[in-house]
């Protein structure tokens, strides 16, 4: 098979010819060779743990604490192992490409692991593996991933460690400093921080998936932030070059982690139907071995545990409209509303029926005596020159902070909308034109 | 210019494997928990059922129409990854969380006519854009924990 990659150095190398020798496209790290990662006829034998002493907890990439050294010191050490080598990066990739869809396009699983519930479960396995042979190449077996808690608003960065040294992946789309909760060209945008934490409360089938569907967690933040992180041509944005760049273990330590958070909340337990799955096969540093889901539930049959859980934010109790006239406050709200909006933790703002014309960054801003104070933005992906003329109205939702609420509460706060079409065109502010506005409080 | 060619043979491909493999078992449906039942508080999800998407991967916009309700509204999208460089689709079922306020819900619950419609935008490729639908509005209310 000839690879997506393949194909990008090829095309990479014939702009080099013809533009004296400079290349314009990032060069090919990695390339999978989607065969099957153990040799025909290979001898594997059953999996067994080999009895935890201690439970280790996997950490943030942001804690101070996280030991960087020698994770790097331990991707050095798996890229440089030929590819032959089942430990190495390279056949890492190629075990993540085998098992989707591009070498197992129709196959029933477990061979196509994505798209249904072996996701989360065939990804753990995945994960332990490849951190059990980061820790044999280190010799300390210690050594556990970092998660890329990327639900957090303050973490949307992708870790500065990932730019550097073994941990870099040249073929990103993110750049540093930018947050992974972005307009991502020619795919969209979602909402990780208000989207993530409702999750949790969902059940297995809507969260994980069921034996002919994918769950919530893998369509929605699972696969934005591959495509944040990659792009349309990096190794993240493609499912079988994936795991080629070492942040898709960052990440999927955090996916995992949502599944152990949906595992510690309010008494779930995991659908009996995961433990007939499989087996699969994995190199476990020393020789292909085949374990059972069951062997993987809960972690702490593998060691560790993840320090902090994401918790459903509680329900939205209160609800209630503000009075507006041509996008004016009129009123005050009455004071049993004033007094919810007082002991408010956490504000949500709908608006209905927004109207705007054309596409890029729409952000809604209250203005008052003391400024403008950002609502929320929305993002219109261009869609057709003659959609793109014509009006069209959408309802948006914004957590805002309390004291942004209280702002836009008060009588003669006045909304505008500022459109960004792009980074060299001047943003256009102008009055916003909505039918409602709604704050809900808990 | 031998990336754009690519991107145009890979968008008629894909017009091709649509116009002519599009499935008649398409199917959408709203679950949400049962009014006053102790999965309450759960968020509503969007199950689509066997809806093609391009093995390169997509972004599925699920939008609705219904009385009282801009139009179209959005309740939820989905992310699915795919390989650049392959051609062709696949029927994929998937479950995404509303992303749209209770109200919306309400108003589909109430109106008779509302209707769904599925958006398949390819990644990389907006110019191979697919619509599909409407969909009548099939609500399933769940009472169950799991």
């Amino acid at each position: 098979m000839k690879s997506r990659r393949t194909f990008i150095a090829l095309g990479a190398s014939a702009a080099a010819t013809s533009l004296g020798g400079i290349p314009l496209l990032a060069r090919a790290q990695l390339t999978p060779s989607c065969t099957q990662p153990w040799p025909a006829g290979a001898k594997t034998t059953p999996w067994s743990a080999p009895g935890y002493q201690k439970l280790i907890d996997r950490i943030s990439a942001y804690d101070p604490s996280y030991n960087w050294t020698r994770l790097t010191k331990a991707y050095a050490a798996m890229r440089a192992l030929p590819a032959s080598d089942p430990r190495s990066l390279a056949a890492q990739q190629n075990v993540h490409a085998w098992f989707c869809q591009t070498c197992m396009s129709g196959q029933p699983p477990p061979y196509d692991i994505h798209g249904r519930w072996t996701f989360f479960v065939w990804h753990r396995a995945f994960l332990h593996f490849h951190e059990h042979i980061l820790g044999l190449l280190v010799n300390d077996t210690t050594l556990r991933l970092p998660y890329w808690d990327w639900e957090n608003p303050s973490r949307q960065n992708l870790p500065n460690q990932y730019y550097q040294g073994a941990l870099n992946d040249t073929t990103r789309a993110l750049q540093p400093g930018q947050s992974v909760q972005r307009n991502v060209p020619g795919v969209g945008f979602y909402n990780l921080i208000t989207g993530v934490p409702p999750e949790i409360a969902l059940n297995f089938t809507d969260f994980g998936g069921d034996a002919t569907s994918g769950g919530d967690v893998e369509n929605n933040p699972h696969g934005f932030v591959h495509m944040s992180v990659g792009g349309l041509n990096g190794d993240m944005g493609n499912l079988e070059l994936a795991a080629g760049d070492p942040i898709f273990f960052a990440h999927h330590a955090n996916v995992d982690r949502l599944w152990y958070s949906w595992e510690n909340y309010n008494g779930n337990v995991d659908p009996a139907g995961l433990n007939s799955l499989g087996p699969f096969t994995f190199h476990d540093g020393n020789s292909w071995r085949t374990i059972t889901p069951a062997q993987m539930i809960p972690t702490t049959k593998i060691g560790y545990r993840y320090d902090t859980v994401v918790s459903p934010p509680a329900p939205f109790r209160f609800h209630f409209p503000l009075v507006v006239l041509q996008n004016r406050v009129l009123q005050r709200p009455v004071p049993e509303n004033l007094a919810a909006l007082a002991e408010a933790n956490t504000v949500a703002v709908s608006l209905s029926h927004v109207e705007y014309t054309g596409a890029g960054a729409f952000t809604i801003l209250a203005k008052d005596a003391t400024g403008s104070h950002v609502v929320g933005t929305f993002f219109v992906v261009p869609h057709g020159k003659h959609a793109m003329s014509k009006a069209h109205a959408t309802n948006v939702r914004f957590i805002v902070p309390a004291a942004t609420a209280k702002v836009l509460a008060q009588p003669g706060a006045s909304f505008t909308i500022q459109r960004s079409a792009g980074l060299l065109t001047a943003a256009a502010i102008t009055p916003a034109k909505f039918q409602g506005i709604t704050l809900s409080v808990r | 210019m031998y990336r754009r060619s690519w991107q145009i043979l890979f968008a008629a491909a894909f017009t091709i494997l649509t116009a002519t493999g599009v499935s008649a078992a398409t199917s959408v449906s709203i679950e949400s928990a049962a009014p006053g039942s102790t999965t309450e508080s759960r968020p509503a999800v969007v199950v689509v059922r066997d809806l093609p998407i391009p093995l390169a991967g997509a972004t599925v916009i699920i939008s609705a129409r219904a009385q009282g309700l801009a139009a179209p509204t959005k309740l939820a999208t989905a992310f699915i990854v795919g390989s650049g460089g392959l051609a062709g689709s696949r029927e994929r079922s998937f479950r995404s969380i509303v992303d749209a306020s209770p109200s919306v819900i309400e108003a589909l619950a109430h109106d008779p006519h509302a209707t769904i419609t599925l958006t398949v935008r390819p990644t990389g490729h907006p110019e191979a854009t697919t619509t599909s639908g409407p969909y009548g509005v099939n609500f399933v209310y769940r009472t169950h924990v799991n």
